[in-house]
């Protein structure tokens, strides 16, 4: 039988940022897939070589154009832990609340491509139609959609008052109705499952071996969740991680959904135990030495480096983020697949190449 | 099956999300919504903190002449100026910037006389009203409005 | 300063790499930083919510031994180590030839020298 290479390019509609996978076919099945990427380095690492370390908060930010709050909390938070730094616990509480609505309006925008890449262009529009009331709610707060700038070292930059706490409190109730009438559709719908389960599985035993991070490990039965280890304000917060066993696309789905409830919940714990205070703290001094910072975004772990010498630039900053670790499993998962279901796999990892390439 | 027409009936009966722009009126900008940046030369003090902490290097503050400059394509409206200065002269308002079609630049200059650093605003900007608004607010001062398309 | 650091030489870094997957640890990431003359790689691994490092020492001309037959997902970060400040490994699963991110235009070794353009 003859082999056949197809690109699967690095534009492609279900893409919502550009990876090339090479495929090597045997009539309609895989049999061989070699990733590339590349094509949006920006170097930034290098960058914040050059920048001061209050400006580097806003490179960071700019990482990734879906996850960007938590990078930049990730970088803030080991800028205060090498100067010990003790910010105000109303601080603490913000940055989770913020945290919590960047979730949200992650995993939304994830439910909605997937629809597109299986050809429900209406479910597609349904979820973005939520995920607007979520942006409303960012600029509400601080004036931005996504790349919202409210995190400096010592603290936040806004604050929120106790009318825009009840506009919250009020959207999330009402997308958490309108969300259970949408959840049926991703579960039960015939056509849904017939695309979905049983396409990639990935055993618990791979899921160890190929260290993959966020809900593609909670979807093969590892229970893992760095929010359980109580950083920033979530030790105060009641929360357990969403684990599934099956291991295939319609588990990772089944995750993420689920996740979405316990994020609406989080936020409606956290608006509830805000304490009153300042939200900042000043800062003096340049920093020295070293640390290493964790957090749980999205799309899973992301570990932050920073080193540190003393004068006002930093002397190295590295970033590693969850999709950097979740594209390896590909080599793994396609193989054996049929070409109609590449795009569903590729999109189940959920990639964010910007993040992934810097 | 029958979720999903559900969905789709109750969306049918309800008014539309979407609001035809630009022949329907845009929905109002939120009170912390980031617009632009203005300053007010009358308090400026020329001391270039604002320009020392813009990360994008978009503020160019000259002592000896008295300029002040921002190039508007390069801000990125995170509002480090603003918290920074010293003497509250810089602010962001939320009104916002549409698409332009073609590029005019104003340029505006105020002499404040004596003693001490002069500070006069100059501006880069893509679009014409509020420019015009600032022109006419300075009389009694020297000012020149030149355009360059 | 990193807890749990342990510095091994760069010849034994295959078996000590073994050692913490038969423990049950999970790879995390690689660091790399320049110290004095040397340059310091560091291996992260995480078990059960604890990080622990290993460090080696290298020189640029060196050549180091892969982990990717042990780690598969340490494929990506080694091959950017190889476009950024190209270092040349030894056994790599996938090697992309100085090709994953870098284009034949790019400057070579970006991250090499610090504080230059």
């Amino acid at each position: 039988m003859a082999k056949t290479v197809i690109p699967f390019g690095p534009q492609h509609p279900v893409l919502p940022e550009p990876i090339q996978l090479k495929l090597v076919m045997e009539d309609e099945k895989v049999v061989e897939a070699l990733p590339a990427i590349g094509y949006v380095h920006r170097g930034l690492e290098k960058m914040a070589e050059l920048k001061d370390f209050n400006q580097t908060v806003y490179i960071v930010e700019r990482v990734c154009g879906i996850c960007s709050f938590m990078h930049s909390m990730a970088y803030v938070r080991g800028i205060e832990d090498i100067m010990n730094i003790q910010i105000p616990e109303r601080a603490e509480f913000l940055r989770v609340i913020w945290a919590e609505i960047g979730r949200l309006q992650s995993h939304f925008l994830w439910l909605g491509l997937l629809a597109d890449a299986f050809g429900f262009e209406s479910l597609f529009m349904e979820t973005w139609k939520y995920r607007e009331k979520i942006l409303d709610l960012m600029e509400m707060t601080t004036g931005n959609r996504v790349i919202i700038s409210a995190n400096r070292v010592g603290g936040t930059t806004k604050d929120i008052t106790p009318d825009q706490t009840k506009i919250i409190l009020d959207t999330v109730d009402t997308l958490e109705m309108q969300m259970k009438d949408v959840e049926k559709v991703f579960f039960d719908n015939y056509t849904v499952k017939q695309r979905l389960v049983g396409v990639g599985i990935l055993t618990t035993q791979d899921a160890v071996e190929y260290a993959v991070v966020g809900p593609m490990m909670r979807a093969s039965g590892i229970k893992y969740d760095l929010r359980a280890t109580g950083y920033s304000a979530y030790k105060h917060l009641d929360f357990e991680p969403v684990v599934e066993t099956a291991g295939d696309s319609y588990a990772r789905c089944v995750v993420r959904v689920k996740e979405i409830y316990q994020s609406f919940d989080l936020i409606r714990q956290a608006i509830s135990k805000l304490p009153a205070g300042d939200i900042a703290v000043p800062v003096k001094g340049f920093p020295k030495g070293e640390a290493i910072s964790r957090l749980e975004q999205p799309r899973g772990e992301a570990i932050y480096y920073v080193k540190a010498n003393g004068t006002k630039n930093l002397e190295r900053l590295k970033i590693r983020t969850p999709t950097f670790a979740n594209i390896p499993s590909l080599l793994k998962m396609l193989p054996g697949s049929k070409l109609q279901d590449v795009p569903i796999l590729v999109l189940t990892i959920d990639p964010c190449i910007s993040c992934t390439e810097r | 099956m029958a979720n999903m027409l559900q969905l789709i009936t109750r969306n049918l009966l309800n008014k539309k999300q979407t609001r035809l722009f630009p022949a329907a009126a845009e929905r109002p900008a939120f009170e912390r919504s980031r617009g632009r940046i203005i300053l007010n030369p009358d308090t400026c003090i020329l001391c270039g903190i604002c320009s020392r902490r813009c990360p994008s290097d978009a503020i160019v503050v000259d002592r000896k002449e008295g300029k002040w400059e921002l190039d508007a394509l390069r801000c990125i409206i995170c509002g480090e100026c603003a918290a920074v200065c010293p003497k509250k002269s810089i602010s962001m308002t939320n009104d916002r910037r549409h698409a332009a079609e073609d590029k005019e630049i104003i340029i505006h200059k105020v002499e404040v006389p004596v003693p001490a650093p002069k500070p006069a605003a100059q501006k880069t900007s893509a679009q014409m009203p509020n420019e015009k608004e600032i022109v006419q607010k300075e009389d009694g001062t020297n000012s020149e409005v030149s355009k360059t398309a | 300063m990193l807890e749990n650091l342990v510095v091994v030489d760069k010849e034994d870094i295959r078996e000590v790499v073994n050692n913490k997957k038969l423990y049950g640890n999970r790879f995390v990431a690689v660091t790399c930083e320049k110290e004095g003359e040397y340059y310091e790689l560091l291996y992260h691994f995480d078990n059960n919510y604890e990080l622990s490092h290993i460090k080696i020492l290298i020189k640029p001309d060196d050549v180091i031994k892969s982990i990717s037959s042990i780690y598969p997902s340490a494929l990506l970060i080694e091959n950017e180590y190889k476009d950024l400040y190209g270092f040349e490994f030894e056994g790599l699963l996938i090697d992309y030839k100085g090709n994953l991110f870098l284009a034949d235009k790019s400057p070579k070794t970006p991250m090499l020298d610090k504080n230059t353009q």
